[in-house]
């Protein structure tokens, strides 16, 4: 009988939990976030439940101001005017990127050639 | 009872700047270890050295024990100080990664702030902050805070590798405190503004920054005005470059930043328009502050008056770093963020401030 587990990580309690690596904490978070989504059995999340503890690298800087970002086909292709709904690509984040940006803007986006000189 | 204070320790080189201001802030002595203690380099590096160094010269009375392979640090802070200062900045960071953590101590000095920075003012190396990223960026910031009359100002650019530039940096604003921010909506994005500069290289290079920029927001309709900044002579340095910095100017005088700077053999335009796909990201993906402005908004919420602030971000915006800072915070000062879902996508931080009182004021 398979038993549908539902675990439900607080993220207030797991940031300050020392023992876990914040990545970590990210990644149970974001879990949490898609179960309740799409309502799965993590029972297969068990095997990398107990992987190793990620350790930092010795020779990364981690005293950055300027945060990562995609590649910059990447970011082309989700602010693309013309669509964002290419069928290859069911990334939540990198759906309608445009859709998400015209929500944000002061002004109509006009998608126009004409140039306004 | 001890007269000592116990030492808060830390490990590795993550946070470094970051835990030093937040132990001067806190008047609280730290012990960092295991500083890159497994690389075949170990220890501090030259910028980290030159950045303690520019904490001494700001304070008064701190104390900073070094050990012989430079693995371990113990920093005891002493009163801030502040001052007129000059400051060399070796080793291959820029004049940003210095200042940077300049912000955070500025408003709570005892004297009023002005510090001539000499060194590189953008690098394609790293990923620190550019002088105009501080500028637009992390200043307005402040200012929400209660913190007026800091201002930056480019002297002279200087460009990787041999640098030459000088900023000067003055904040005539002393606070006790910084005040209690509610950012409780995301506000719309006004107008996107920016500058292109370049140093010994052809004045073609900035329009072609700003050409290919623009392409990429002409689909926005959003009013777009990049400025050309070309230097030339003494005061371009001693090196060719050119960058771009972009904001987005939203309401409310919030911005967000995005920036780069030309690497050798790369293309103006490549690099406009990938800064520019950038700033589009970094503000589909935020609330009220990007990224990089995320670390100076906790910090100050947290030593802020002894209310709570509420700061509305992106659920991307928790990641790694942002957890990290919260450790960081709760280490120093002992104050827990409480982060609440809100909206889809986003999220609210909430700090109860620790009702800092500006030491220097105390006695003056």
């Amino acid at each position: 009988l398979k038993i549908l587990v539902q675990r439900r990580w607080d993220i207030n309690k797991l940031i300050y939990l020392d023992n876990i690596e914040p990545s970590e904490v990210i990644r149970r978070w974001k879990q949490h976030e898609e179960e309740d989504e799409e309502e799965e059995d993590i029972e297969d999340d068990d095997d990398d439940f107990f992987k190793k503890k990620q350790t930092a690298s010795t020779t990364e800087d981690l005293d950055n101001f300027i945060p990562s970002f995609p590649p910059l086909e990447d970011l082309k292709r989700k602010f693309n005017p013309d669509g964002g709904d290419d069928d290859d690509n069911d990334d939540k984040e990198y759906e309608n990127g445009y859709q998400i940006l015209k929500t944000r803007l002061l002004v109509a986006p006009k998608v126009t050639d004409e140039s306004s000189e | 009872m001890s007269s000592f204070k116990s030492i808060q320790t830390f490990e590795g080189h993550r946070n470094f700047r970051l835990r030093l201001v937040l132990a001067t802030l806190a008047g609280k002595p730290i012990k960092i270890s295991k500083i890159r203690s497994e690389a075949s380099n170990p220890g501090l590096t030259d910028s980290e050295v030159s950045f303690l160094r520019l904490l001494e010269a700001v304070t008064n009375g701190t104390h900073i024990e070094i050990s012989y392979t430079g693995t371990t640090v113990i920093y005891r802070p002493g009163l801030i100080i502040g001052g007129e200062l000059n400051h060399v900045c070796t080793g291959q960071k820029p004049v940003g990664y210095y200042i940077e953590p300049m912000l955070y101590l500025a408003p709570f000095l005892k004297k009023k702030f002005s510090i001539v920075f000499k060194g590189l003012t953008a690098s394609d190396k790293t990923l620190d902050a550019g002088v105009e990223s501080l500028k637009w960026g992390l200043i307005p910031v402040m200012e929400k805070f209660g913190v007026r009359e800091v201002n930056l100002h480019i002297l002279k650019r200087g460009s990787p590798p041999l640098g030459g530039g000088e900023v000067h940096l003055i904040c005539n604003s002393l606070i006790p405190q910084p005040l209690t921010i509610h950012a409780l909506e995301t506000p719309k994005i006004s107008a996107i503004r920016g500058v292109a500069y370049c140093t010994r290289v052809s004045p073609s290079f900035v329009n072609r920054m700003i050409d290919s920029a623009r392409q990429v927001f002409r689909p926005t309709g959003v009013d777009v005005n990049i400025t050309a900044d070309v230097w030339r002579g003494e005061n371009a340095g001693k090196s060719p470059g050119f960058g771009i910095t972009l904001v987005g100017e939203l309401k409310r005088g919030w911005r967000i930043v995005a920036e780069g700077v030309g690497s050798p053999g790369s293309i103006p335009e490549d690099l406009g328009e990938k800064i520019a796909y950038q700033l589009l990201q970094e503000i589909s993906q935020s609330s009220v502050v990007g990224r990089n402005q995320l670390q100076l908004c906790l910090v100050f919420m947290t030593i802020g008056k002894e209310d709570i602030g509420r700061l509305k971000v992106h659920k991307s915006q928790i990641d790694d770093n942002l957890i990290w800072c919260l450790r960081d915070l709760k280490s120093m000062f002992g104050i827990e963020a409480y982060l609440k879902e809100d909206e889809q996508d986003y999220m609210t931080i909430s700090i109860k401030g620790f009702g800092f009182t500006n030491s220097s004021k105390k006695i003056a």
